[in-house]
């Protein structure tokens, strides 16, 4: 690794930095990076730069679309041959069209994509020599030399009257928009420090390597409104183009939303591809039963063979002695513990927390339908249904506690437990004031009020037992279900 | 004075707007059952939900900027007063400054999340504040607590700052952060519990029959706290740095650039600290929902929502990326820094690789169709790329990666004069290389044991990398003892596209915020509270990610627009800015750095 020396003249007009190059290259220092505030072809003659390479790049990428084209709907006709009005299947001018545009296409981006390699974008590496001035007016030279040719290069430099000439001891100067003579430039070796920090003497005609650019002094109220403004949209620009970029990452992955099971309702007489179309619209979604049994990581995959024992609607029958297909599928979502097939952990839920009978026994038929015979009935719905699935009858609505649609009396009062306390008609627990023949003793105020606070007023012989019933009825029942029970109880006479 | 007041009036009316709220929802809710009752309400044009997820998002995102910012406020005021450097006092200060609009706006948002709650979930609303109304109650308190020690904290910064007032004033400071943790502490626990309710709550439990602590000090509550207080401090110095490049953007002098680079500079800093700790807290709550609840995790991980991971890692990517790149660009206005900008380019490689591998899909459900083609459960490919092994793997190499850019900027300008420098830096080296194959061995051995012996390496390459981090770290602070400067830091001499990075860096934190909160959100589904309150909403599907990427970028503009507004009356209130006020372009050796790069 050799030991260089950096020198960074800043001019004023484009004719001293294009002299000061050709003096240099004249000289043997070929190590030069321009800095310009706009493209000037006279610096890059300087710099002995040749035509654009970004045309090959164009030329290429154009003649790759072109045969990529033809390629592409040569192949597909011939993997999937159709004869179109008698034509060949390979028909060369319906392919021309498709042929340009991928020729643009690629030629398009290969351009681009030359022009970025050629330019050196993006520009990772840290700057260690720039002056924002060289973005605002003014011209930079940039020479890397060996520590015996400093003096030679300086006087170079001065000889085109730079109004600032500054030794970089480290030699390593970059810029983002680099033009360089083709000889250096950000791939060579990095070079080391070998002197002081301090600035060339000449620099004095310079207060500071940044900022004099936008100094106060430099731009007037209007222009340093529209300077703010352009800057304000640039910043705008980079939040909604992150943002755009972000949406259109989360819009190209596959959408996956997650269902809500729909509320199942079927009649004795239902049929096995009633049961089983439901049952296959719940697996495949709302029952959540592929995020473990869909990967074959965490569950046993039920759609596919497992250790040979063929898929669920087969191996069920010979899973648990003494219980068939049916029963062992159901028993496995009611009690999933009960039968943890071996190599997994016991990690499945009770079914009967998210979904109703209905959908369990749905489940079942589908999964028996795998490679068995659905024997699923409308029966089996019914001799089943204890209750147990808490999402058949609570918190349907969206409503905390025992919601109950119904306005029937008995039904709410059933619903919510009020039997369990009270007696009616020979049913019921002695445990609260009978309601056979409440109407008679107390009004309908009295009820209401009992019903909602619960300690007001509690009838004789019932002061204990009254902490016991809770006070949540009033937020439970709905007005009209609250006014249903009251004028039920007080025609009980 | 007047303006001052017409600002505490305004906050007061917010404020007590919101503690109305509380009381009122009830009967307003109740009022309404008695009327006829409809179970939800709606909202014109972008329906109920959208209405209070935009509501609630862009309320977290200032909540959070209020939260996360008093914490280094404080920090850089107690390292101003105690290491005696002013330039500390003065960040802090500006950083509290942005503070009192954002607190403002987080309250508005506050309370128009309340009343969109009342009007669009009012069950809910009946339900949870039956549940929770003492601590509701405690919120608005501790809330209006806060308010005022901000107020005083802020507006006595000039008249406390010496001697014993001052040390009054930094008691102020963290006497704020005390009431801004709490209120963030009982918020937390109303969103946990909907997520995680206590085992023996169900559907027909009355919410007046739920045990109140049980409820607050539920499964996720303290996950979620730890989780989000790191996630504030990352957010916060994100959203500093992004306002120390707007103003570096519009700087007009030398001393203006050099300020702001330094402040963007300590924001970033801190964003990507926290930030490396934040996964291990990730990890927690993740541990703690399967602990919970292994269906909720699944269909977190593996479920309808295991894309969103693969999003997230995407994110992340460019955050760290975008972190590196700030850094790597940083590195130009250090003397001495170009002796290891060669090594940039292999850093880029590493956590490129990191991001691919991080990236990867693994777990995805599939129906019968996808796995045929697929030709079984897991893709040929990408299914051994994607397993936790080779992303654990990545992502503490990724860790490693960064804290290494890091320590090379720290010591871009500094040249260690302790006799023992060689043998400290062979020893830092080791510990990498040491480190690095730690993680790497258990990375490749994990391919050959089981889940749950797998899941165990976890632990060892995080511990590698932490005990790495440490160990690095102290070796350099006392290496950096007396080290002489090659040079002072050049602050203000940075491009504009290192601002712009800065941007992205804001950007991307603030739609990860919004991606997570949809994560914890969504993993209850069509739940209300989990398997006890049931959504029976048209809304109860839980949206795709292309839906919801759609809601988080609106979230994410409509807050950066009123944050820009923040910044913009930021520039107002300030005196135009003096020379020599900010950080000194050239002052002592090593610059005005935080902790690095100081020279001691």
């Amino acid at each position: 690794m050799s030991r260089t020396v950096g020198l960074l003249a800043s001019f004023d007009y484009v004719d001293s930095a294009v002299n000061a190059i050709g003096e240099l290259r004249a000289a043997g220092l070929k190590k030069i990076t321009a800095y310009m505030p706009y493209p000037d072809h006279h610096i890059e003659e300087a710099l002995g730069y040749d035509q654009s390479p970004v045309r090959v790049w164009a030329l290429v990428g154009g003649l790759l679309g072109a045969g990529g084209g033809f390629a592409l709907t040569s192949f597909t006709s011939m993997d999937w041959p159709l004869v179109t009005g008698g034509k060949p299947i390979l028909s060369i001018p319906a392919y021309v069209i498709i042929s340009f545009e991928m020729m643009v296409l690629f030629g398009v981006l290969s351009a681009v994509i030359g022009f970025f390699i050629n330019s050196r974008l993006p520009y990772i590496k840290p700057m260690v020599v720039y002056d924002p001035e060289f973005s605002a007016g003014k011209f930079g030279i940039y020479v890397t030399v060996a520590p015996d040719r400093l003096d030679q290069a300086r006087s170079i430099l001065r000889g085109q009257d730079p109004s600032e000439l500054r030794e970089d001891p480290a030699g390593v100067g970059h810029a983002p928009a680099e033009v360089d003579s083709g000889f250096g430039g950000p791939g060579d070796p990095v070079g080391i420090a070998r002197a002081s920090s301090e600035f060339d003497p000449e620099s004095e005609t310079r207060e500071d390597l940044v900022g004099v650019a936008q100094g106060p002094s430099g731009l007037d109220s209007t222009s340093e409104r529209r300077t703010m403004l352009f800057e304000n949209l640039k910043i705008f620009g980079v939040v909604i183009g992150t943002l755009a970029l972000f949406t259109l990452v989360a819009n190209s992955i596959p959408q996956v939303q997650s269902e809500v099971p729909l509320a199942l309702s079927f009649g004795a007489d239902v049929s096995a591809d009633e049961l089983m179309a439901s049952g296959e619209i719940l697996y495949n979604g709302a029952g959540g039963c592929l995020a473990c049994h869909g990967t074959g990581t965490r569950a046993p995959n039920l759609l596919t063979d497992h250790s040979g024992t063929g898929v669920i609607g087969v191996r069920c029958t010979n899973r648990v002695g003494g219980e068939d297909c049916k029963a062992y599928i159901y028993s496995s979502m009611v009690e999933p513990n009960a039968y943890v097939v071996e190599g997994f952990d016991p990690i499945m839920p009770d079914m009967r927390r998210s979904l109703s009978n209905e959908q369990i026994w749905a489940l079942v038929a589908y999964l028996q339908s795998l490679g068995g015979e659905v024997t699923v009935t409308g029966a089996d719905i019914g001799a089943s249904d204890d209750g147990s699935s808490t999402t058949a009858t609570a918190a349907a609505a969206g409503a905390p506690g025992p919601a109950s649609a119904s306005s029937d009396p008995l039904e709410i009062m059933t619903a919510n437990g009020c039997l369990s306390c009270h007696e009616l008609d020979g049913g019921g627990l002695p445990m609260g004031p009978s309601f056979d023949g409440i109407g008679a003793r107390v009004d309908a105020d009295y009820i209401r009020e009992s019903i909602l606070d619960p300690t007001a007023g509690a009838s004789e012989g019932y002061e204990d037992m009254s902490m016991l019933m809770p006070a949540l009825f009033g937020s439970q029942l709905t007005a009209g279900q609250l006014e249903a029970v009251v004028q039920f109880l007080v025609s009980q006479r | 004075m007047k303006q001052r007041g017409a600002k505490g009036l305004r906050l007061f009316a917010v404020m007590s707007l919101s503690a109305l709220a509380f009381h009122l929802f009830a009967e307003v809710a109740w009022a309404q059952e008695i009327a006829g009752g409809r179970t939800y309400g709606d909202f014109p044009i972008v329906g109920g939900r959208v209405a209070v997820w935009v509501a609630a998002q862009v309320h977290l995102l200032f909540a959070a900027f209020v939260l996360g910012v008093p914490m280094f406020a404080v920090v850089a005021e107690g390292w101003g007063m105690f290491g005696g450097e002013a330039k500390y006092d003065r960040l802090a200060k500006e950083f509290t400054r942005l503070l009192l609009v954002a607190y403002s706006a987080t309250a508005i948002w506050g309370a128009i999340l309340s009343f969109l709650l009342i009007t669009i979930y009012p069950n809910l609303w009946i339900y949870l504040a039956e549940i929770f109304e003492v601590s509701m109650w405690i919120y608005v308190a501790l809330f209006f607590f806060e308010s005022f020690t901000l107020y005083l904290y802020y507006y006595g910064w000039d008249r406390w700052n010496r001697g014993r007032a001052k040390l009054g004033h930094l008691t102020l400071g963290i006497l704020l952060n005390v009431f801004g943790t709490a209120v963030m502490l009982i918020a937390n626990s109303w969103l946990t519990y909907m997520m995680s309710p206590p085992a023996d709550v169900g559907p027909d439990t009355a919410p007046g029959m739920v045990q109140a602590w049980s409820a607050f000090a539920n499964a996720t509550w303290m996950p979620i706290n730890i989780h989000r207080a790191i996630a504030n401090v990352v957010f916060g110095g994100a959203i500093v740095g992004a306002y120390a490049a707007y103003r570096f953007l519009l700087a007009k002098t030398d001393e203006e650039r050099a300020h702001y680079d330094w402040m963007g500079y300590v924001g970033n800093l801190i964003a990507i600290f926290a930030l490396l700790v934040l996964p291990f807290a990730g990890y927690y709550l993740g541990r703690e929902i399967y602990e919970y609840n292994q269906q909720m995790g699944i269909t977190m991980m593996g479920g309808f929502m295991s894309w969103l991971w693969i999003i997230q890692a995407f994110l992340i990517g460019v955050l760290f990326l975008t972190g590196n790149y700030y850094l790597w660009i940083g590195m130009g206005r250090i003397p001495g820094a170009e002796r290891f900008a060669p090594y940039t380019k292999y850093m880029l490689v590493v956590l490129i690789v990191g991001v691919i591998v991080w990236a990867t899909p693994h777990t995805m459900i599939a129906n019968r169709e996808e796995i045929a083609a697929m030709g079984g459960n897991l893709h040929p490919f990408l299914g051994v790329l994607g397993v936790m092994s080779a992303k654990n793997t990545a992502v503490n190499i990724m860790i490693l990666t960064t804290f290494l850019s890091f320590l090379l900027y720290w010591r871009a300008n500094n040249e260690p004069t302790v006799r023992w420098a060689r043998t400290g830096t062979i020893v830092q080296g080791a510990m990498f290389v040491i480190a690095a194959l730690i993680v790497v061995f258990y990375g490749v051995y994990g391919y050959f044991v089981s889940a749950i012996v797998r899941i165990g390496f976890s632990v060892y390459q995080v511990g590698a990398v932490i005990a790495t981090i440490v160990g690095v770290v102290v070796i350099n602070v006392f290496m950096m003892r007396g080290a002489k400067s090659r040079g002072a830091i050049r602050w203000g001499q940075m491009p504009p596209r290192s601002q712009y990075a800065l941007f992205i860096l804001a950007v991307t934190f603030t739609w990860l915020m919004g991606l997570m909160g949809f994560a914890r959100s969504g993993i209850r589904q069509h739940w209300h509270v989990w398997e006890v309150v049931r959504d029976t909403s048209e809304w109860a599907a839980t949206p795709a990610l292309g839906y919801a990427a759609v809601v988080i970028s609106a979230c994410v503009l409509i807050f950066f627009v009123l944050v820009a507004f923040i910044f913009w009356l930021g520039g107002l209130a300030e005196k135009p800015f003096e020379a020599g006020a900010g950080a000194d372009a050239s002052s002592s050796p090593g610059g005005p750095e935080l902790a690095p790069a100081a020279g001691d």
